[in-house]
Order: structure tokens, then sequence, then C-alpha cells
């Protein structure tokens, strides 16, 4: 005897990302990947730029003062920053989570060291890049 | 897709580790490339000789190329992910393998472009 109907997957109803505020922020976190990966091909483009010559990295920093340029780079930052803040804080309860007989680490200092690395990393870079260390 | 699924504790590795480098890295790298770009920093800060000698010796190469290729493995697998919640599960195996394949070629390029330096 034949089944009288046939079992779909379970699926999530369409437009679900728009029915609560938390979806749609979780719909942005993920749409930071696109971000992401457009801000590593920039910097890599400067990179490229630094192997072809002289004439090569002044034109790719004129591209990035170019009104175009400034709007790229501060989407992209906050992009970065939106993305850096949410998954530094996941990065939080991920490290706090109880495993067994383990004792998990406080949450006060994993919040310390992921939030005070981004600062202090930041503004080493900051620093190197603006010429006053290096 | 059996070998993507056969592989899956390596994309989370990646992701995972891509995911802090993005995380640490990508705001200071843009904010300080965009404030040396519009001259916050003086001439010197940005001078073609000053920002070759930082990226190309070995630790600025190292350090920035495996930042880069782990940016690319961490938004492959972050969109993939994004994609089977959008409701694109049928053509899984087709988003899975663009994408690692964008992020291998990305990551190849990047390694070339550094041995260019």
């Amino acid at each position: 005897m034949s089944e009288p109907f046939e079992m779909l997957p379970p699926r999530l109803p369409d437009g679900w990302w728009a029915g609560h505020s938390r979806y749609r922020r979780y719909v942005l976190f993920a749409g930071t990947g696109a971000l992401l990966w457009t801000s590593a091909l920039i910097l890599l483009r400067g990179v490229a730029a630094l192997a072809e010559g002289a004439r090569a990295w002044q034109a790719y920093l004129a591209n990035l003062a170019s009104g175009l340029g400034v709007v790229l780079m501060a989407l992209l930052l906050v992009g970065a920053l939106f993305f850096a803040i949410r998954w530094l804080r996941v990065g939080v309860k991920v490290a706090t989570v109880g495993i067994g007989p383990i004792p998990s680490a406080p949450a006060p200092l994993v919040y310390a060291l992921n939030f005070g690395g981004l600062a202090a990393l930041s503004s080493l870079l900051l620093l190197i890049l603006g010429g006053v260390i290096l | 897709m059996s070998l993507i699924h056969r592989l899956e504790p390596l994309w989370w590795l990646l992701f995972g580790a891509g995911g802090f480098a993005a995380a640490l890295f990508l705001p200071g790298l843009l904010l300080g490339l965009e404030l040396g770009a519009l001259g916050a920093f003086g001439e010197y800060a940005t001078s073609y000789h000053r920002v070759h000698g930082l990226v190309a010796n070995l630790f600025g190469r190292v350090i920035l190329a495996a930042v880069l290729s782990l940016v690319f493995w961490h938004s492959a697998h972050h969109l993939r992910h994004f994609a089977l919640d959008l409701g694109l599960k049928r053509i899984e195996a087709v988003v899975a393998y663009t994408l690692y394949g964008l992020a291998l070629v990305s990551t190849l390029v990047t390694i070339r472009t550094f041995a260019l330096l």
C-alpha cells in the first residue's frame, strides 16, 4: 500500500525575515558577508597597486579619496563595525557556555578581552598607518 | 554535495578564524586607509616607499595575506548559510561550490599578489 501523501521538508515561511526586528538584524548581519568580501578585495587592490609601483599607489589613494570612494569606504566601515560588535558579542556567549564539569570563562573577562582586543588592535593599526610608529 | 559535507569541520574552522580576523583587523585597516587617502596623516604616512616597506616585509606579508584570505573564506561560508536561510535549498550545491570556489580563487590571487611585492 502506497503512502497517501508525501512529507515535505520543513521550510521557513516566505518573508520570515521581515517578521521581527531580531530577524532583520540577523539578515543584516548575514549580509555583511558581502561587505567583508568587498573590503578584503579593496585592500587586496591596494597591495596590487603597491606591487605595480608608486604611480599606481597614488592612483589607488586618489580613488579612495574621490566622492564615490569615500561613500563606499564609509559603508564598508559601518558594515565592518556592525559585524565586529555582533561577532564579538556572540563570541562572549560561545566562550561562556558551560560544558560538563569544565568551568566556563567569566563573561566580563571574555567581554573585556574581545572588545579590548578590538580597541587595542584598531589603535595600533591607526598609529602605524598614521605614521606615528614604524 | 558529499564533498562539501565531508569538509564541514574545515568550513566552520575557517569561518570562525575569519570572523575574528575580520572583526579585529578590518575596522582599523579601513579607517586608517581612508583617513590616509584623505590626507589626514600627511604625505609621509601614505608615501609609496613607507607603505611598501610596511606591507612587503615578511611580517606584514604573512599577517595581511592571512587576514585577507580568512575573510574570503569566512564570507563564503556566511553567505552560503544566508542563502539557505533565504530558501535556496534546491540549489545548495551550486551555491556552495560557487562561493567556496570564489574564496579559493581569491586566496590564490592574494598569495600571488603578495608574491609580486
